[in-house]
């Protein structure tokens, strides 16, 4: 039903989409992991304890969360361009979409972080571990699944915020369902970019369940 | 003695001005080198503060703590990690790190350590061998029973070689049996490498088991201390009182309370409870009483224990004679270093027999 360049059009849209939600994920991982450990250990009683520093980085998140994804991308506009010299296309779309997941990625560390026994914090304290090797020996891998279900999250709701990116220009499946399926009509290019993402979130979820099981069995 | 570990005023507070709990009050102690020093208090007595003061998992709001001549509460924050290296730890809840296997989770205090990987395996397995775990290095702590469990945490304590061991109720989420083979493997491990351990525990058997000496915290203070067998024989302070007569297991059959009933209405009847430790065990009191003053022994319950491996016993016995000759009998016993609690009534059963 569809011609070779329609088929054409819907693959390099995916991989916008694929390209869009990998890179500003992985951005987002980077930077919201720190976030959301800084998040947790600054607490009262915790291995860094700063009630300042908790607070101040608490209110950005919050902030950062507040803010409507659509009013985001519009609003940092300025900042993009700085950025990647555009404030139009794939590329320029990352910014936005990085920008809106880090203080999520940073809440869902948050959470996972939290989980771990602080028995077992306090052993490796007792051990005469720093901070920084709790961090990175201790709180991490022992959040290990957890995180991983929580970048699956953040993954999936990227390919829902990336579609949005994609109407105002970013490319990618949100952009051809835009301009094929709804401006020209075309009801099953519209149904194809459904299909597709409704696959592509079910791919992220299976692969980042079984990765995070994975790991879990390997402990029981 | 100077002391290996020595604890000198230590006082510490929890919660804000409005509600204060005040955990410990001016707790001095001294634990002399190759010793297991028990201490024991009802929960919330605070003793495991006082044990996570030693190594200032809890800071203590006064008062100073010295590991082998080191101040530990005068360190710096970098000084004091490399203090905590020297002294291991052991947990109720054993505390592994689930993400790594048996064998990592032993190596792990060397790994902070900066050791070679080779040195930390080949010392890892030693250390597995010496607690009975070789077979399981590969396995992961969620694939272990709970005493197996303890023991790698007392592996992983082990590997810098401490000084001390500090044990935080190391077996109260253990059954009894796996209690026991864990109170061994300390024991074990204490006359091996002469290595002083202090014991937190609120069960009086973990203290008669393997503790040299014994501090009773009640109320956030040394209620009393001194070494175990003394403590059994002349407790002083009621917590101690209570806590042995709850570990020394004779509880009263209830036809005991007939008996008792009966004979505290006959002037010539009288129920004891006989406690006897030491020498005293060995000897045949109770034939020398029915001998010498012809008194009639009825034996209601007994027990016969061990306090590391002195013997320590309890009877539940009625006395009949005539006369003066039960309280003749009392008084000879007296005499012979058993301690005599006459028993008058049902409430008197219950707390000096059963332990209230």
């Amino acid at each position: 039903m569809f011609d070779a360049r329609l088929v054409r059009i819907i693959v390099s849209s995916l991989g916008e989409t694929l390209y869009m939600v990998g890179v500003s994920c992985a951005l987002a991982v980077v930077l919201g992991l720190p976030i959301g450990v800084v998040l947790v250990t600054t607490e009262k009683k915790n291995i860094l304890d700063n009630p300042g520093v908790n607070q101040a980085f608490g209110a950005a998140v919050n902030i950062g969360r507040s803010i409507p994804f659509v009013i985001l991308m519009v609003a940092i506009m300025p900042f993009t361009r700085i950025l990647t010299g555009t404030s139009i296309g794939t590329t320029a779309a990352i910014v936005p979409l990085t920008i809106a997941a880090v203080p999520f990625v940073a809440r869902m560390v948050e959470t996972s972080l939290r989980e771990v026994d602080p028995g077992v914090v306090e052993a490796a304290q007792a051990i005469g571990a720093s901070p920084w090797e709790i961090i990175t020996k201790v709180l991490i891998p022992e959040a290990k699944p957890s995180l991983i279900l929580g970048v699956t999250i953040t993954a999936i709701n990227l390919v829902g915020y990336s579609t949005m990116a994609g109407a105002i220009g970013g490319g990618g499946l949100g952009d051809l369902a835009v301009r094929y399926g709804y401006q020209r009509f075309r009801g099953d290019v519209m149904f194809a970019t459904v299909v597709i993402l409704v696959l592509l979130v079910q791919g992220v979820q299976t692969l980042g369940g079984t990765l995070a099981k994975k790991v879990e069995k390997r402990r029981s | 003695m100077a002391g290996l570990v020595r604890l000198e005023s230590i006082s510490k507070t929890f919660g804000t001005d409005s509600s204060k709990v005040i955990a410990l009050e001016e707790v001095s102690l001294h634990v002399a080198p190759g010793e297991i020093f028990g201490i024991i208090g009802l929960s919330g007595a605070g003793k495991s503060t006082l044990v996570r003061c030693i190594n200032m998992l809890e800071v203590p709001d006064g008062g100073k703590v010295y590991v082998d001549g080191l101040e530990i509460t005068a360190l710096g924050s970098r000084e004091l990690r490399e203090a905590r290296k020297k002294i291991g730890m052991i947990f109720q809840h054993f505390n592994l790190l689930s993400s790594r296997t048996v064998l990592e989770n032993v190596v792990f205090p060397l790994e902070i350590a900066k050791l070679e990987k080779g040195d930390r395996v080949k010392k890892g397995r030693k250390l597995l061998e010496l607690v009975g775990l070789e077979d399981k290095e590969d396995a992961y702590p969620s694939q272990l029973s709970g005493g197996q469990k303890q023991r790698v945490g007392v592996a992983r304590a082990l590997a810098n070689d401490p000084k001390v061991l500090l044990c935080d109720e190391p077996t109260s989420s253990l059954d009894p049996q796996t209690t026991r083979s864990i109170l061994r493997l300390l024991d074990t491990i204490n006359k091996a490498f002469g290595l002083t351990i202090i014991l937190i525990t609120h069960e009086m058997d973990a203290i008669r088991q393997i503790c040299d000496k014994v501090a009773v915290i009640a109320d956030g203070k040394v209620a009393e201390s001194g070494r175990v067998i003394d403590m059994f024989t002349s407790p002083r302070h009621e917590t101690t009182k209570a806590m042995i007569r709850g570990s020394s297991h004779i509880d009263a059959p209830d036809w005991a309370v007939e008996i008792l009933e009966a004979s505290s209405k006959a002037p010539d009847r009288q129920v004891v409870r006989l406690s006897f430790v030491g020498e005293s065990t060995g000897r045949p009191v109770i034939s020398s009483i029915v001998r010498d003053f012809g008194v009639d022994i009825n034996i209601l319950t007994a027990q016969i224990d061990h306090i590391k491996s002195v013997p320590f016993g309890v009877m539940l016995v009625e006395l009949s004679g005539n006369g003066d000759a039960v309280r003749k009998s009392i008084d000879f016993l007296r005499g012979l270093e058993v301690s005599v609690d006459v028993i008058d009534n049902v409430s008197d059963l219950l707390i000096k027999v059963n332990g209230g």
